[in-house]
């Protein structure tokens, strides 16, 4: 039997509170509140908790654990995702995967762990005043968290990501292989479903139980709903306890805190301080929110590719993220994704017959994701988060004609690679694409494709900024500790704080980042 | 799916002279379809489904089993009952569009009722929605796509015919 990590600790006496059981209201006390149990929050909660400050930790979604995770995607997305995995742009146009159960997207992600580009690293210092984040500086951190999380390069290479590498080798273009943060992993390729035998290190089984075990309380189904802010200071939040369905419940929470780190992710975090109205000068909440927009391109195999088995994702190729510098036209990295079946029945565009063809051939296809580095040029604005009338957070992402052509040559970089591959068809995921089976017809296709929103499929699972944080306070809502500039006793630690999207999966970079802040953080919360 | 009536008939002129609402896509149920009680979509939702889940998933299953058929509705209503409020409203809003008489005559551009067309009909309306030049259109097609896409495909029952399979070590440790 599989150790139930999470079982064993509240047997052994782990203070949580699940909302859903809640049955009064609840006031409650600590030195510091953490908003949000993913790559940020759980990151902090350890930190502060093992520092000796009292900490409480809540999240929105549910705490669960292995036993669980039953490798069902019908399951897992709407137990696991916002929005059951079906959270979308304002346009609809791009489809959004965050993580909502405690661990955050952690809890569900892809195990890819990438050290923050040193080129993204330079254009935060040059554009936007990041002077304390060189590489340099925050070699320690990554280092503290790849030991902590287990990261090292993944070797064992699954068909599907063999063949990027196979393609890539053909052209000629780099491509490398992918540390990932698992320990004895079972290879099984379900880690978007919540690892089932808890090799991935996520937050949810490592310093979500360490806090708990340096005496943190967890608050799973409760969200926060605004921070309780007066006289330029916030003092805590109310919280609403959530049912089994994530539906309000009349019970509610206050938590009185010294300090406040706000980890909600992005969309999350900004959402909090839009609903808490918190001041903002320089009008800079929620925008410049960056999604790294992906487009996808499937291809057929007469060999079986079996793209669901095996870790999700073992080979990239940078060989586009920078070809002409950070700030040239839009750059892609390519990877694969796993290929389950709601996955690709939602993203495959067409239906009926083609539709169904199309999946009964899902052992035989190789798919390719290229992620596009949005933030970097001054007509990559990203998006902004806005709240619906019911408090809600909605992305508006208008798609500029930049990213358009980033997108249209990450279509031809793609399908050039899967030929190169090997592969005997090809299909751009566009709802006027259409099986190719040269890279020259190929190219005709994806040069006449329009490349317009709601016909291009994209979608991303890498949501960045809203937050930022820089030197310049019209530029920036926070230093570079994280410090929100308009409010003392609040900090922000998660994805939402870059200033640009990263051109690399960002849970490494969040979590160097918030090792560093929240031990800067503990060291002044404890004088 | 931010199709809303209203957005829907101010982008055409024409439509004014449809503007009339009620049920009238149906007149009758279909013969083959018995609208479950307790389900949390509406007996007329749960028909604009029926009808459309043949299309959607032509060559998925034979076109007759109606107990797979059943399935399918049943998962997608099981989506919906859990979907965030401001989707459900959202899908409501375009299913009673579609339901409406003024609504059907647009999206459709003047097709017959949408349970007496024939399969080959209601191909091509899905493919104009697809690839419709009002974004409208196209949101409202997908947003269709994915829930009964994911409706048949989340369900094991579909796998099979993909000789998709969970991973064997898993067996026996998943207890269930
Ligand atoms: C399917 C998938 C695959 C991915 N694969 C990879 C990968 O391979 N490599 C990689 O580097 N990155 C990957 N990512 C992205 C990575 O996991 C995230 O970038 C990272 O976890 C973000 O950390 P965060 O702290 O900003 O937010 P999250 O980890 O998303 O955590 C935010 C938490 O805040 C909670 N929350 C939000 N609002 C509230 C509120 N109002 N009240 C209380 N709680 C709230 C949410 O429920 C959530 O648990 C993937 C993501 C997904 C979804």
């Amino acid at each position: 039997m599989i150790k139930d990590i999470i079982a064993e600790g509240l047997a052994a006496g782990w203070r949580h509170i699940d909302g859903a059981g809640l049955q009064k209201d609840q006031h409650l006390q600590c030195d510091v509140l953490i908003i949000g149990s993913g790559a940020g929050g759980g990151i902090s909660a350890q930190v502060l908790a093992q520092a000796g400050l009292t900490v409480i930790v809540v999240d929105e979604g549910p705490l669960k654990s292995s036993q669980d995770f039953k490798m069902q995607e019908r399951q897992a997305y709407p137990d696991l995702y916002q929005e059951s995995a079906a959270r979308k742009t304002k346009d609809k146009a791009i489809g959004i995967f965050q993580g909502r159960c405690v661990g955050g997207s952690t809890t569900v992600n892809w195990t890819t762990s990438l050290r923050t580009p040193d080129l993204t690293l330079q254009h935060w210092q040059q554009r936007w005043g990041c002077k304390q984040l060189s590489s340099d500086a925050l070699r320690p951190y990554f280092e503290q968290a790849e030991q902590l999380l287990g990261i090292e390069p993944w070797l064992s290479t699954n068909a599907n990501n063999g063949l990027l590498a196979k393609g890539c080798h053909a052209l000629g273009w780099s491509y490398q292989p992918v540390p990932r943060n698992v320990r004895q992993c079972w290879d099984l390729g379900y880690c978007g479903m919540g690892c089932p035998t808890n090799a991935k290190q996520s937050m949810l089984v490592t310093t979500i139980p360490a806090a708990l075990n340096a005496g943190a309380r967890l608050l799973s189904r409760c969200r926060v709903e605004t921070l309780d802010i007066s006289k330029q200071a916030v003092h805590g939040a109310s919280l609403q306890a959530l049912d089994q369905q994530q539906r309000p419940r009349k019970v509610k929470v206050k938590v009185q805190a010294r300090h406040v780190v706000l980890a909600a992710g992005a969309i999350g975090s900004p959402a909090v301080l839009l609903r808490s109205q918190a001041p903002d000068p320089y009008l800079l909440m929620g925008k410049r929110t960056f999604l790294h927009p992906s487009v996808m391109s499937g291809a057929l195999f007469k060999q079986e590719v079996m793209s669901h088995q095996g870790a999700p994702q073992s080979v990239y190729s940078d060989q586009f993220v920078w070809s002409d510098g950070a700030e040239g036209p839009c750059g892609y990295k390519l990877e694969v994704p796993p290929v389950h079946p709601i996955l690709l029945a939602t993203k495959t565009s067409g239906f009926g017959r083609f539709h169904s063809e199309m999946m009964q051939q899902i052992n035989h296809l190789q798919v390719t994701i290229a992620l596009l580095r949005d933030g970097f040029h001054e007509q990559s604005v990203g998006g902004e988060v806005q709240l619906r009338g019911d408090g809600s957070p909605v992305l508006d992402y208008p798609i500029s004609d930049f990213l358009w052509r980033g997108a249209r040559r990450a279509l031809l970089s793609m399908a050039e690679l899967q030929f190169a591959a090997g592969a005997s068809k090809v299909y751009p995921l566009h709802e006027q694409s259409q099986l190719v089976s040269s890279w020259s017809a190929a190219k005709q296709l994806i040069e006449q494709l329009p490349m317009q929103a709601l016909a291009t499929r994209l979608a991303s699972a890498h949501v960045m900024g809203g937050c930022p944080m820089g030197g310049d306070e019209k530029q920036s809502l926070l230093n570079e500790q994280g410090d929100f500039r308009w409010l003392t006793n609040l900090s922000v630690i998660d994805g939402s704080i870059f200033p640009t999207s990263l051109g690399a999966n960002p849970q490494l970079s969040i979590y160097a980042i918030a090792l560093r802040n929240a031990q800067l953080l503990a060291k002044r919360l404890r004088v | 799916m931010s199709i809303s009536r209203r957005q829907l008939l101010k982008s055409s002129a024409a439509a004014a002279a449809f503007a009339g609402g009620g049920l009238w896509l149906f007149s009758d149920y279909p013969l083959s379809f018995k609208a479950r009680s307790q389900f949390s979509l509406s007996a007329e939702h749960q028909q604009i489904f029926w009808a459309l889940i043949p299309a959607f998933l032509d060559g998925a299953f034979t076109a007759d089993d109606q107990q797979t058929m059943y399935r399918v509705l049943s998962n997608i209503d099981h989506a919906f009952a859990i979907l965030e409020p401001h989707t459900q409203a959202e899908l409501s809003q375009l299913l009673d569009l579609i339901q409406s008489r003024g609504g059907w005559l647009l999206l459709s551009a003047g097709a017959s009722q949408l349970s007496e067309l024939p399969l080959p009909q209601k191909l091509d309306l899905l493919q104009r929605w697809q690839q419709h030049y009002l974004q409208l259109l196209r949101q409202a097609y997908q947003g269709l796509h994915e829930l009964i896409m994911a409706a048949w495909y989340g369900d094991p029952a579909s796998w099979a015919p993909l000789n998709y399979q969970l991973p064997a070590q898993m067996k026996g440790l998943l207890n269930d």
